[in-house]
């Protein structure tokens, strides 16, 4: 029971990379591999032409970067694509963890999508992995802690923020403070952040959304207007589940957030043997939680194969783990309820152009899945594969008074291949 | 609640049957345990072909479909992407274009309008391969959007007051002295002079409670999806072996079987099938199958090897043993009919299929087309 394994870990941001760390420290075999051209995820991403880090080291050539991961099965089989030939690979693993973190996205806002509009992550991710700074006027707008990460994450690189718009008035944060606070370094982060906005001049409107975008214009709700010449909106932070799904790991509507997350236990097993689902995976709650769990996750393996764990040590990480994931609900409440209605005439599904009103029709005949939905509206059945309308049309569902029922499947490639390569294999 | 027939599944089958029974004046309800069409028809592509079917009862369906297909899109407008496009089938070798040339002529001789082309196929499909030794053309298949259909239908009939029951699981049909009761997981209960099962390869699951049973067996499919891109793709596309193995009925278990079919859809997107497998009722998707299915399309299009693969999926055939459709009552009251056994042809035969079930339940003509679809077949 206690020989080594060989485990696959999917995404090296602090969830992956604290598993992997983990797992090496007890002599198991690892590989990881991550779609950036660097490992280190969103938040801990390290530049194209920085140094080694020091989970890079370690991993060595057991470090997959440039890959996107296209499926994972119950019996452990991973294929991806890699980056540099587009060949489609194959391998089989003991057990599989997922630790592919969250993504962004935005209400969707009449006059979206449009030129110099993108998500705030998106403006993010540009600058930390290939250190594009944007140029011209850059206005931040949602809802929520991250926009003055991201805002001042953009000053200190030199870019000219003008606006930080937060739907989120002061109320929600002295809500938010109880459970905020349990967390230490969470404030301190928070109020330098803030620092750094105001010497850099920035305009911070708290209780303020985005209306709409007019004419190269952000439409605030309140009827002020502001130019801009790159717009970042950022509303809700969602789990990304495409992998979990093609494992066939079992989903749940998670409410607070509004999306389709893989069920887990409290040390990520999913309902799948030997496929395990941290950090944000389990719902979006943070960087620290993200570690913790990674670290759960390879403590749930190592138990589970014989190997003797510090119980000590995984009692303090659970206790962590409930404290962030408290905060983390929290804060998705609260975001989720300043959240406005969209207009039926909104863009839901960008890939396909689907209005919400064309989502009404079909969720007013009594469909609240989400796979009926998409054949009959075609929301997710374009590149981006349901990420970004899924939530939407969730949303849809629960104004009808409904409860989304099932997640759209994703049985295998979670990113488009090449059609030669594909049939040609690795 | 009480109607004069029930309609069990709302797969493109139960979709026009409901139509047709409606449009005969009965009382109609609906109920599905799933959402829309949750099962074969959702994980299928659109075809409508007379061009695969060798002669037969087939072919003479398949025919009388294609007209009720184009009298739907006249009569209740197309908003399923019904679309005559034609389908031509691809012949390699000598050997072949000349079985080729002899099918077209027996479908001519069965009055079907098809061509042989052995040369300048160009103009109908730019994209073949170079070894394509000559086509045959049929101008009157077709293809739709299968969910639109049914949707479209769903929407047509709940206007007109027609219940549709979404994601009840049904426990039990009960028959009596004069009518069926359908009870629902909640305790619900419809009732009605006829029940219409619809329900494709999990159509026994409600009648060996009652010890009935139709031979159907879930033949597995996989199709791959690619993005919208420069090549042209202009009717269904499909292997001359496409033909053997749509119309295969060894019941093979161990072989996975693959042939080239492909087409392009509205939105832009290209679907390239096919595979048929005997693999139980797992649905799950095989990475090796799809890599030879793609393989054997871009052997048909060599220009598909240069756009992507967005997505795939797997669907569950209703595979009947004689290679028909299985239509008809399976209790001794002949209260509950059952439709399903149409294999990959589901959707070409839906509106034939609402027709046949429409006749027998509200005229009583019990053996359409001399039992050849009859359940009774099938028990000696």
């Amino acid at each position: 029971m206690s020989a080594t394994r060989h485990i696959a870990i999917v995404g090296t941001g602090p969830a992956g990379g604290s598993a992997a760390a983990r797992l090496l420290d007890a002599g198991w075999t690892v590989t990881a591999f991550d779609e950036q051209p660097r490992s280190g995820g969103n938040i801990t991403r390290v530049r194209r032409d920085a140094p080694a880090t020091a989970l890079e080291q370690r991993l060595g050539d057991a470090l997959i970067c440039g890959a996107a991961v296209l499926g994972v099965t119950g019996d452990g089989r991973v294929t991806w694509r890699e980056g540099a030939t587009g060949a489609v690979r194959e391998a089989r693993f003991d057990a599989v963890v997922l630790a592919c973190g969250a993504y962004d996205l935005h209400a969707p806002v009449p006059g979206t999508p449009a030129p110099g509009v993108t998500s705030a992550g998106a403006l993010q991710a540009l600058l930390k992995g290939h250190g594009a700074v944007p140029t011209g006027d850059v206005v931040v707008a949602g809802a929520g802690p991250f926009l003055y990460v991201a805002a001042a994450g953009l000053c200190r690189a030199g870019a000219r923020v003008s606006a930080v718009i937060d739907r989120l008035g002061l109320w929600d944060y002295a809500r938010l403070a109880p459970a905020g606070a349990a967390i230490p370094g969470n404030a301190v982060e928070f109020a330098r952040d803030r620092t750094t906005l105001a010497r850099h001049g920035v305009t911070v409107l708290r209780g303020r959304g985005a209306a709409a975008v007019e004419n190269g214009r952000l439409r605030l709700d309140d009827g002020r207007r502001l130019a801009f010449d790159r717009l970042g909106l950022t509303d809700a932070f969602i789990a990304q589940s495409q992998l979990p799904r093609t494992a066939g790991c079992r989903l749940r509507w998670h409410a607070p957030g509004g999306y389709f997350v893989a069920e887990t236990d409290e040390w990520g097993r999913s309902s799948v043997a030997n496929v395990l689902v941290c950090g944000e995976g389990q719902g979006v709650r943070g960087w620290r939680h993200a570690r913790v769990s990674g670290e759960l996750a390879a403590l749930a393996l190592l138990g589970d194969a014989g190997k003797r764990i510090d119980t000590g040590r995984a009692r303090r990480l659970l206790r962590w783990r409930a404290l962030y994931a408290r905060f983390g609900e929290a804060l998705e409440t609260r975001m989720r309820a300043r959240e406005p209605v969209p207009p039926a005439a909104a863009t839901v599904c960008a890939c396909e152009s689907v209005p919400l009103a064309r989502v009404d029709e079909a969720v007013s005949l009594g469909l609240t899945d989400l796979s009926s939905i998409k054949v009959v509206t075609r929301c997710g059945m374009g590149p981006c594969q349901g990420r970004y309308c899924e939530p939407q049309v969730g949303r849809a569902i629960e104004q009808a008074g409904a409860v989304p029922r099932s997640a759209l499947n994703q049985r295998t490639l979670t990113r488009p291949v090449g059609a030669g390569e594909f049939a040609r294999g690795g | 609640m009480a109607v004069d027939c029930i309609v069990i599944g709302t797969g493109i089958i139960g979709s026009f049957t409901a139509l047709a029974l409606h449009e005969r004046g009965l009382s109609v309800a609906v109920a599905d345990r799933g959402g829309l069409a949750p099962g074969t028809s959702r994980s299928s592509d659109g075809n409508l072909l007379s061009s695969d079917k060798s002669g037969g009862v087939m072919l003479t369906l398949s025919e009388r479909s294609l007209v009720l297909w184009s009298d739907f899109a006249a009569r209740h407008g197309n908003h399923c992407e019904y679309d005559p496009k034609g389908s031509t089938v691809v012949a390699r070798g000598a050997d072949q274009a000349e079985a080729l040339a002899e099918h077209v002529a027996g479908h001519q001789t069965a009055g079907v309008t098809c061509e042989f082309v052995d040369a300048g196929w160009e103009r109908y499909e730019p994209h073949l391969g170079p070894d394509t030794s000559a086509i045959g053309h049929w101008p009157r298949d077709a293809q739709v959007q299968p969910m639109l259909a049914c949707y479209q239908i769903a929407r047509s009939l709940s206007e007109a007051n027609v219940p549709y029951r979404f994601y009840d699981e049904i426990t039990a049909l009960e028959p009596g002295a004069d009518a069926v009761t359908v009870r629902f997981a909640n305790g619900d209960t419809w009732s009605a002079g006829h029940v219409v099962l619809a329900t494709g390869v999990w159509s026994n699951e409600l009648l060996e409670p009652l010890g009935l049973s139709v031979p159907v067996r879930p033949r597995k499919g996989h199709i791959c999806v690619l993005e919208r891109g420069d090549v042209e793709v202009n009717s269904k596309i499909a292997d001359f072996g496409y033909n053997a193995t749509a119309e295969d009925t060894s019941g093979d278990d161990a072989a996975v079987q693959t042939a080239a079919i492909i087409e392009s859809t509205r939105s832009g997107t290209i679907l390239c099938g096919s595979s048929r497998e005997f693999a139980g009722f797992d649905r799950s998707v095989s990475t090796d199958t799809l890599r030879r299915v793609m393989a054997d399309c871009i052997g048909i299009v060599p220009d598909l090897a240069r756009l992507r693969v967005l997505r795939a999926y797997a669907g569950l055939r209703p595979f009947s043993p004689d290679g028909l459709p299985i239509i008809g009552p399976v209790d001794p009251d002949g209260r509950i009919v059952v439709a399903t056994g149409h294999e990959g042809a589901g959707h070409g035969l839906a509106p034939v299929t609402g027709e046949l079930v429409a006749d027998l339940i509200a005229a009583g003509v019990t053996h359409p087309y001399d039992g050849a679809l009859h359940p009774e077949r099938f028990t000696v």
